[in-house]
């Protein structure tokens, strides 16, 4: 496709936004337009862009009984800047601090990373248990990301207020402002444990075997670990890291946050 | 004498350059492109190595707007340039040699026009076989990149006989360490324009370090004469040494000469990776021995440089890492061999820290090593064993004006050092600090270009006006001019206007090798005690008063007495009463060199750095938390300047050994722009306590030395230095990367 030839549409509204979307093909949403300009030079770009921006009218973000919710078209920062974020639901937080660059995260929105396949934010939301409303209805997050994103339009995050220990680590190429090499995200209660990976070139999914090997006591040793989260196929190499040598440093990141909180607890 | 951190910021003064560009204006010569000029895009290889079948741009000749398409047919003199071996292509004729080689340039109307018409040429090529790795090329059967075969350059220094040193030694070290390709990364991509002038000279607003040398290469390439072009090079928007030599300026004026009309271009961020010059990766081989007591023996050194396809500055970087080699120390022997090896990795050059930088990682290794080996404290050890100061290297004899014992002996002192912590095993980090010894050759080595040209006059506003070829690249040359012409003059820093960068000025050599600023401070000094006497005497006329009465102070002419308190006749006073009379002093003063008959620099200076560092076990990340430099190069001209060289040395060498790399496979980068390619940003710098000690001997009237790349050539040891005791191993290659990281910490114990 010619980067010299796009369209670009202003959405008025919801119903707008689908309708251009299903009258031309290869059509795209754009929020902040961040993740479009990281992939500019690397993958075919759409030719029509439908900025979906303006599209936000509510709150950030707002507190239910035992869930927030969060305005899917509210650019990064300021959520990372809420306070019911910052109170009940710290990991996000933290995690946003680790996305981006301040420039980055206030054009740049929720939907835009959770539609982005090497958005930061996926893995711990999937392990938060998060659920999406979208234009298709409202569903896990975990479904939406399976069926594919695309010619939806997402709405909102329905988080579930924690009542386990949420680590979180983006484990970058230099402090701040980095592509991720792998982005890990682990929930752990008494008597369960979440666990999710994502970010760079790695698949985001949550690793089912390894959650299942934890979560019956298993002794694993490093090289253990590392064997059995290389086998659920999830990380990919890129230009500097293979892929076992990310699940080598999924499993120090786990073996080491995982003593860590049992010591803590 | 140290001045410490405070008293350099006490002294610190704002730029005279600083305001338009801190806050955004424009100014950098690629700000600057006429709105009118005809657009330059180039058709590039896409392939490592090939040959050139075919080449058909007759539908690019189609597309509306192109004004002029040239190939290799076109270029009327010499279709090659370097800067000692001239065989990089204008435009290829027959052969490719790297991704990113120039085949077709176009010229059109518009930017996008040049690029649609640049995607409708079509090149048939020959695929030939990729030579992408330096051991491969050395191959007797290897395929030959250039006629001449894979050697670029090489050389040998044998002093004593080492082996027998080595065998006599109680301890020795053999180890082989690489390098890695480290990118540029300036904030000005290489650009400009060129403007044909109505005598059908041209003007070259290009930004390099030579514009003088610029002329002769690109004449040689239009077949004119040099003084049929200007080169107008400064300000630049940092280069660090890639824009060295030559890169946009050969097309440009090629399209101009054909085409009569202004033409610009501007590469992008990948094009300024892909087809510009990267820092030589290398290889390097020591065996390195010491006595019980920790007195060196025998040291056996092989070098081999990735030059990349071309030659470009491959002879120079060999030989000042040749000269790093033995870094400061004293060997009973020592056998060197180097070389400079033709591959299709792209293109190495000019870098900051210049060929010496890999060795020296090498070297500071083998010495922490040693010293460890022996029981020594790695200080003392290196104090054990310096070399006498007025011998070079190379055996060569030297000025003596460094100062490796006292700069060493401060950074022994300094609290990163005494108090470093034993390495953790328990905890998410490792610490770990380390130490580091350098020292650096002043400007060029035996042979120059040494020497600079340089004039002091009183300008047409009454601005009294340095004027030189060098270059403000971002190190603070102006700022230098300034304040070294007021100070010396005793007149106010305003009153100076500082003319740099063109070659209509008096050629001050090339800017590089860290000598502008020595060089500026001479040169400066010889020109000032003639144009004082001009100017007193061109006021003794005007106010009819003796010239012993006369001094020249802040603003103009003062009364020489204890009590003046003002000028009794400015400077724009004195300018317009004398219109055709204007003073202009031009001075040529020689550089230093050697007496001694050796490829060798003649004045040394040195540099210690003591760098902590912590190792994530679970993220392999490397940060670097707290640094300490001590330079030893001379009174310091402008704090804030030398500050911000040391500091920014620093945080590039951090890059270098850490950060950096251009990962390559079958002669292609597998970064192609920032978002892979990692520079350090201001969350990775760490806090960096820079040290001077300004002191000269009694004769000694170089005056400053400079500090641009002494900074990172001792940061990165340093850096390495604590990574290896960190990871309580050595660090065999750098830049080292969350797979490195990952596999010395394998070998660790479980965590």
């Amino acid at each position: 496709v010619s980067k010299d030839v796009l369209r670009y549409h202003v959405a008025s509204s919801i119903s707008d936004a689908l309708d251009r979307w299903k009258s031309v093909d290869r059509a795209l949403f754009i929020g902040g337009a961040t993740a479009l300009q990281l992939d500019w030079s690397e993958s075919p770009l759409s030719e029509f862009l439908i900025d979906v921006s303006g599209l936000g009218t509510g709150l950030p973000c707002e507190r239910n009984e035992s869930t927030i919710e969060l305005c899917a078209f509210s650019p990064l920062e300021r959520i990372r800047q809420e306070p019911l974020v910052t109170h009940l639901f710290p990991a996000l937080a933290y995690a946003l601090r680790h996305i981006g660059s301040f420039g980055v995260r206030s054009m740049g929105t929720l939907a835009g990373n959770l539609c982005w396949r090497k958005g930061d934010l996926r893995p711990l939301l999937l392990a938060a248990d998060a659920n999406v409303v979208t234009t298709a209805g409202p569903m896990s997050l975990s479904n939406w990301l399976e069926k594919g994103t695309a010619g939806d339009l997402l709405l909102k995050v329905i988080l579930p207020l924690s009542r386990g220990a949420m680590i979180f680590e983006k484990v970058g190429y230099r402090r701040l402002f980095s592509p991720s090499c792998v982005t890990i995200a682990c929930v752990t209660t008494r008597d369960d444990i979440r666990l999710a990976v994502g970010g760079g070139s790695n698949r985001t999914a949550r690793l089912y075997e390894t959650e299942a090997a934890l979560r019956q006591g298993r002794k694993l040793c490093r090289d253990d670990l590392t064997a059995l989260i290389a086998a659920e196929d999830v990380m990919r190499a890129d230009a500097e890291v293979t892929a076992l040598e990310k699940a080598e440093i999924v499993a120090n990141v786990l073996r080491g946050a995982l003593i860590q909180s049992a010591f803590a607890q | 004498m140290v001045t410490s951190f405070e008293d350099l910021q006490r002294r610190f003064c704002a730029r005279p350059d600083s305001d338009w560009k801190v806050s955004g204006q424009k100014g950098y010569l690629t700000d600057l492109i006429p709105v009118d000029a005809l657009w330059v895009e180039v058709w590039r290889s896409p392939i490592p190595h090939g040959r050139i079948i075919a080449i058909d741009t007759s539908e690019a000749a189609k597309v509306p707007g192109v004004a002029r398409i040239a190939t290799a047919h076109d270029v009327p003199g010499l279709n090659a340039y370097g800067p000692k071996v001239r065989d990089q292509p204008v435009l290829c004729a027959d052969r490719v040699r790297m991704v990113g080689d120039p085949v077709v340039a176009i010229a059109a109307s518009t930017q996008a026009a040049a690029r649609l018409a640049v995607r409708a040429v079509r090149v048939e090529i020959e695929q030939l076989p990729i030579v992408g790795d330096v051991m491969a090329a050395l191959q007797a059967d290897a395929i030959r990149i250039h006629d001449k075969g894979n050697i670029c350059h090489e050389r040998r220094y044998i002093s004593g006989d080492a082996t027998d040193a080595l065998v006599r030694s109680a301890v020795c070290i053999t180890e082989t360490y690489r390098t890695g390709r480290q990118f540029h990364a300036a904030m000005e991509t290489e650009g400009g324009f060129v403007v044909p002038q109505e005598n059908g000279s041209l003007r070259v607003h290009v930004a390099s370090h030579f514009p003088h040398g610029d002329r002769h290469s690109l004449a040689a390439i239009l077949n004119i004469e040099p003084d049929r072009i200007e080169v107008v090079s400064s300000p630049m928007g940092g280069s660090f040494g890639g824009k060295d030599t030559l890169s946009v300026q050969p097309i440009l004026v090629l399209l101009a000469h054909l085409t009569g009309r202004t033409v610009a271009t501007h590469r992008t961020r990948q094009e300024s990776l892909q087809c510009g010059e990267t820092r030589h990766p290398f290889v390097v081989h020591m065996t390195t021995g010491c006595d019980a007591e920790g007195h060196l023996t025998g040291h056996q050194v092989t070098i081999i440089a990735d030059a990349g396809a071309y030659t470009t500055k491959s002879i120079d970087v060999l030989d000042t890492a040749f000269e790093n080699g033995s870094g400061p120390y004293a060997f009973e022997a020592v056998d060197m061999t180097g070389r400079a090896v033709f591959t299709n990795n792209g293109n190495s050059g000019a870098f900051r820290g210049f060929g010496a930088v890999q060795v020296q990682f090498a070297l500071e290794q083998q010495i922490d090593r040693l010293a460890r080996r022996v029981g020594l404290d790695e200080a003392e050890f290196r104090l054990r064993n310096l070399r006498s100061l007025s011998v070079g290297p190379l055996g060569q004899v030297t000025t003596g004006a460094q100062h490796p014992s006292t700069v060493l002996s401060v950074v022994a002192q300094h609290e990163i050092w005494k108090q470093r912590t034993v390495r953790s095993n328990g905890d998410r980090y490792l610490r770990g600090v380390g130490l580091s010894l350098i020292t650096k050759g002043e400007g060029f080595s035996k042979g120059g270009p040494n020497g600079a040209a340089l004039s002091l006059s009183l300008g047409e506003g009454g601005q009294i006006t340095v004027a030189c070829s060098a270059v403000e690249m971002g190190q603070g040359a102006i700022a230098a001019a300034a304040d070294i012409t007021a100070e010396v003059l005793g007149v106010a820093r305003c009153d100076v206007a500082v003319a740099l960068g063109s070659s209509s000025e008096p050629d001050a050599g090339p800017s590089a090798a860290s000598r502008v600023t020595g060089t500026l401070y001479r040169g400066i000094r010889a020109a000032a005690p003639d144009l004082k006497k001009k100017l007193l005497e061109m006021a003794s006329q005007d106010l009819d008063l003796k010239i012993e009465n006369l001094r020249l102070g802040p603003g103009g002419i003062w009364p020489n007495r204890p009590d003046a308190n003002g000028s009794i006749l400015s400077f724009s006073e004195l300018a317009q009463q004398k219109p055709h009379r204007w003073p202009s002093i031009e001075v040529y003063v020689p550089g230093v060199e050697t007496p001694s008959d050796v490829k060798g620099h003649g004045d040394f200076n040195a540099a210690s750095a003591v760098a902590q560092v912590s190792i994530d076990r679970w993220s392999c990340q490397v940060r670097i938390e707290r640094m300490a430099v001590a330079a030893a190069c001379g009174p310091v001209v402008s704090p804030m300047s030398f500050v911000g060289q040391v500091e920014g040395g620093a945080m590039m060498g951090f890059g270098m050994a850490v950060l950096e790399s251009v990962p390559e496979r079958e002669g292609r980068y597998l970064h192609q722009n920032l978002d892979g390619y990692m520079v350090g940003t201001i969350a990775d710098a760490p806090t960096v306590e820079v040290l001077a000690i300004e002191d000269l001997e009694m004769d000694d009237d170089l005056g400053p030395r400079g500090i641009g790349e002494i900074s990172i050539n001792v940061a990165v040891p340093a850096v390495a230095n604590a990574i290896a005791n960190a990871l309580g191993c050595a660090v065999r290659k750098i830049p080292m990367r969350p797979s490195d990281i990952l596999s010395a910490l394998r070998k660790k114990q479980d965590p």
